[in-house]
């Protein structure tokens, strides 16, 4: 009886102890809860990502810092006015604010603008020599990484930068194969062949809905990438528009520009467009609009220009991108074929508005996205669901060794593992550049690799003349601006590239640009 | 007495443990239980051996949901095209997967119980088809009643075949005005170092059905060997003739994802200097777009293995009228001139059926051709992933 007794009290001793224990377990931890910091961040909404404040990234950049983590939502259609007003307040209850790569909300002279007006916090008093940040800067010298990020001595944002080999390439031409079975039509291989094909896709109902409503070839003005008239360009000179369009030439900088070549690709262009196989409609359309052409399932496009096949074609639309198919280089009357290959440049993450009440922690939140493992999720997910080290024996989509097997590929559907390319990112090229193929031929990462491994091998010439150029952004710019303006004109017939005289002033203001910052 | 208390508490803990293991396992048995007769009882209702007509199959598959299909060929695309044109109200949804892929998704599926495939197109060049789907009965052929008959001899075995492929060495036709070989061991030769591509067999099922052929063959590699170097082939215990040309040619390949960069690599001008790919014979239908490739057909030993295409009814299928009718439909319905048959009529192809004609000019019979055994390569599986991940591992980064 006294034994019962005992085991009951021990029992029940246990059972207060236990639940004693759990009180003052959960007593602490309200308490360290009530101490945590709450950081907020605002963001644009991402068609990629289910929910910020939900999302595996955002529990796990929580756990690693101790800070809570609030996203707001910055209104569609009013993201300037958002910011301008958030940066005007005496104190602001934003204290960060994430950018996706693809879209940025204000252009690069009003940002350096409040920059500059002391709106935007100079973050350099934070970083130390063994953040992540420090860390990456080291990794991407080559790319002069920190002097592209710094204005000044000041540093305003935390990068992202997609470091995948693909991004070297200015743009791939990408044409319609189930056209050029109907037709009969091989992949062409010249300009002159590609002209032929256009005329084809012009007349001969490719689409086969007794209409003439075919577009052969598209051109958008949203990027360099997207302006087919600029890769087509090259293949009578080497047309670098991302660097004022300089080239070497026994060991001097010359101006592609105003070289024969040039006018012979121009007038080349302008005949296309004449002839209506650069199709007008989309020099005045936005990106998002092109995207709509070309995914109408009406099949109205032949052919168009992009840096990935994605910025066109919406990722899950695998019927419509299982219809176009890369063109290697064409070649032009001199055989001349050329790729353009980019710098890595880094784009804006995040930045921490000057009257942010949280800047410290909004930086070390900040910091911690550069580091692997938050590159990694931010790239691939979740570590063991989403993609795991790859085992030896793998192909990466490039034909290497992979480093990184995908599980579920997050980049095709909504999610809620990462920020879907929003926010501080810099993953490891040597990770962007090893994951494998899930065999899904529609597969952007596949299509991407497939198309850039036929463009590497015209890049040599662009390489050699990296770091030979002035480094002289201003320069750049004018000179683009003014070469870009007369270009559409010619084209589009508005200034006539036949008449030499008109040819001869406009070479005569290039060239005069150039001196001037000689 | 202490003693006893122990071991008492000890058999109490056994017994726990025990009690609650079989507890666990009566569950599953008991779900497996139910998941077999739900199964049987969706086989009843699906009725694979009907006598539906064609109207009869459209009828119903108006009430039914989008065809789900999982599908390793490209071409389905264009069936699904046509199919949706030829019955309207029907839709189609295709996912392009590779055949590792489907059978573990399939696999997957009818383990978590979440049906949501239909119809399963794959190739089975390691038997895993057959073996962990067909056989088991998580997937199901289904062969049209008035098409059976009409079929050639082999192609309902195992799953029913519609497509008969092959996986074979090309070479590009603008460098070359013949083949440039005869034998197979001259690719071990340094004249194609770097000279040879082909998909990494350990994501390519009919790539991965070649590679194997060879270590199944080794009796007919080793002739192969003293006919072409006139010695005969030594041999070291543990080893056979198809691992030693491997191990021989792989310093010589390049490897890739698929037989698409194949033909684009052999194909393109000759540009990226590669002469010979081994791809599977149906990426010769585009050929037409300009890619400069032919078909090597005799080769000693053989130039090619027959890896054809089945199309099989998922288990559980949610749409089973449409999934019957897009099986006759592919075949080209009753008589075989059905459209859903012609993206499946171009060079590189051979006809399953008697009454259709085969789409690449030379016949099998004509060629240097083996059957995979797929029993052979099911049992080998694992020693030869093993073989395949120290190759590739050793060859890869030597190039790098």
């Amino acid at each position: 009886m006294v034994r019962k007794h005992r085991i009951l009290i021990l029992t029940l001793l246990g059972i207060l102890l236990s639940t004693t224990g759990f009180g003052i377990h959960y007593l602490i931890e309200s308490d360290q809860d009530a101490k945590k910091t709450t950081v907020t961040i605002a963001v644009m909404v991402n068609d990629g990502v289910r929910d910020f404040n939900t999302n595996y990234y955002t529990h796990w950049l929580e756990e690693q810092t101790g800070y809570d983590i609030t996203f707001e939502y910055i209104p569609k259609g009013y993201e300037t006015e958002y910011i301008q007003t958030m940066l005007s307040f005496d104190e602001s209850a934003i204290d960060a604010v994430f950018l996706s790569g693809k879209e940025k909300i204000l252009e690069d002279d009003a940002f350096n603008s409040f920059c500059d007006k002391g709106m935007i916090y100079d973050l350099s008093a934070f970083i130390t020599k063994d953040s992540n940040f420090s860390q990456v800067m080291k990794e991407y010298s080559e790319y002069e990484l920190y002097d592209q990020i710094k204005r000044g001595d000041a540093v305003y944002y935390i990068p992202q930068m997609d470091t995948a080999r693909k991004q070297h390439n200015l743009q791939v031409l990408w044409i319609n194969i189930d056209w050029l079975k109907t037709l009969k039509l091989q992949i062409p291989k010249t300009t002159k062949e590609l002209a032929t094909i256009l005329q084809a896709f012009k007349e001969k109902d490719p689409n086969r809905n007794g209409i003439q409503d075919e577009l052969p070839l598209i051109s958008c003005e949203a990027s360099y990438s997207m302006q087919s008239y600029n890769y087509l360009l090259n293949a009578f000179i080497y047309n670098d528009p991302l660097h004022a369009r300089l080239y070497f030439k026994d060991g001097k900088i010359e101006l592609a520009q105003v070289q024969d070549t040039f006018l012979q690709g121009l007038n080349f262009c302008r005949d296309l467009y004449e002839n209506g196989l650069i199709s007008d409609i989309g020099f005045s359309y936005s990106q998002k609009q092109i995207m709509e052409l070309v995914n109408d399932p009406e099949d109205l496009v032949g052919a168009f220009t992009s840096k990935s096949i994605s910025d066109v074609i919406y990722p899950n639309c695998s019927d419509i991108l299982a219809k176009f198919i890369q063109v290697a280089p064409l070649a032009g009357p001199d055989g001349e074929k050329n790729a353009v290959w980019v710098n890595l440049e880094p784009k804006i993450g995040g930045y921490i508005p000057a009257n942010s009440r949280h800047p410290e922690e909004a930086y070390k939140i900040m910091d911690t996205m550069l580091s692997k493992e938050a590159s990694l999720i931010a790239a691939f997910g979740e570590e063991g669901k989403d993609w795991k080290y790859s085992d030896s024996g793998e192909l990466s989509t490039y034909g290497s060794l992979a480093k990184i097997t995908t599980i579920n590929y997050l980049s095709d559907s909504l999610q809620n593992k990462n920020f879907a390319g929003t926010g501080p990112l810099m993953l490891d090229d040597m990770y962007a550049n090893s994951v494998t193929w899930n065999g899904d031929c529609s597969l952007v990462e596949y299509i991407d690799a497939r198309a850039i491994r036929t463009y590497e091998t015209y890049y040599g010439k662009s390489e050699a003349y990296l770091g030979l150029f002035p480094d002289n952004a201003a320069l750049y710019e004018t000179i683009n601006k003014t070469t870009d303006d007369w270009i559409l004109r010619f084209i589009t017939g508005e200034s006539n590239s036949r008449d030499k005289d008109t040819w001869q002033q406009y070479k005569s203001t290039i060239e005069k640009l150039w001196e001037s910052f000689d | 007495m202490n003693r006893y208390r122990i071991q008492c508490y000890i058999l109490l803990a056994l017994l726990v443990t025990f009690l609650s293991t079989l507890l666990v396992g009566c569950e599953k048995t008991v779900a497996r239980t139910e998941q077999y007769r739900d199964m049987e009882q969706w086989l009843e209702k699906a009725d694979l051996t009907d006598h539906l007509s064609k109207e009869e199959l459209y009828q119903a598959a108006l009430l039914e949901d989008t065809l789900v299909i999982y599908s390793v060929s490209s071409r389905i695309f264009d069936v699904k095209t046509t199919f949706e044109q030829e019955y309207p109200g029907l839709t189609v949804d295709v996912r392009d997967i590779r055949s590792y892929d489907i059978v573990n998704k399939i696999k997957n599926e009818y383990e978590n119980e979440e049906y949501k495939c239909d119809l399963v197109v794959c190739s089975d060049c390691d038997g895993s088809l057959y073996k962990e789907l067909l056989e088991p009965g998580i997937v199901y052929s289904y062969v049209p009643w008035d098409i059976d008959f009409r079929l050639k001899d082999d192609n309902i075995e195992q799953g029913l075949e519609f497509l008969g492929e092959a996986i074979m060495l090309v070479y590009n036709n603008e460098v070359f005005d013949a083949q440039p070989i005869n034998n197979l061991w001259e690719l071990t030769e340094d004249t194609y170092k770097g000279k040879i591509i082909m998909a990494n067999p350990l994501s390519s099922f009919s790539t991965n059905g070649f590679c194997a052929a060879l270590f199944a063959q080794s009796p007919a590699m080793e002739k192969a060997y003293e006919d072409y170097y006139g010695t005969k082939l030594i041999i070291p215990d543990g080893k056979c003739a198809g691992e030693i040309f491997w191990e021989m040619a792989a310093p010589n390949i390049i490897f890739t994802n698929s037989s698409d960069e194949v033909l684009e690599s052999v194909g393109n001008n000759g540009a990226n200097d590669v002469w010979i790919g081994i791809m599977i014979s149906s990426k010769m239908r585009y050929e037409e777009l300009g890619y400069h490739v032919a078909l090597i057909y005799n080769l000693e030993p053989f130039a090619a293995v027959y890896t054809p295409n089945s199309i099989t009814l998922a288990g559980r299928a949610a749409n089973v009228n449409s999934a019957k009718l897009f099986i006759r439909y592919l075949l080209g319905e009753a008589d075989g001139t059905g459209e859903g048959l012609q993206p499946y009529t171009t060079t590189g192809t051979w006809s399953v059926r008697q009454d259709a004609p085969d789409g690449n000019p030379v016949p099998l019979s004509d060629m240097d051709i083996v059957r995979l055994d797929k029993e052979f390569i099911y049992s080998n599986r694992e020693s030869m992933t093993a073989f395949w991940k120290r190759l590739l591992v050793e060859n890869i980064e030597i190039r790098k």
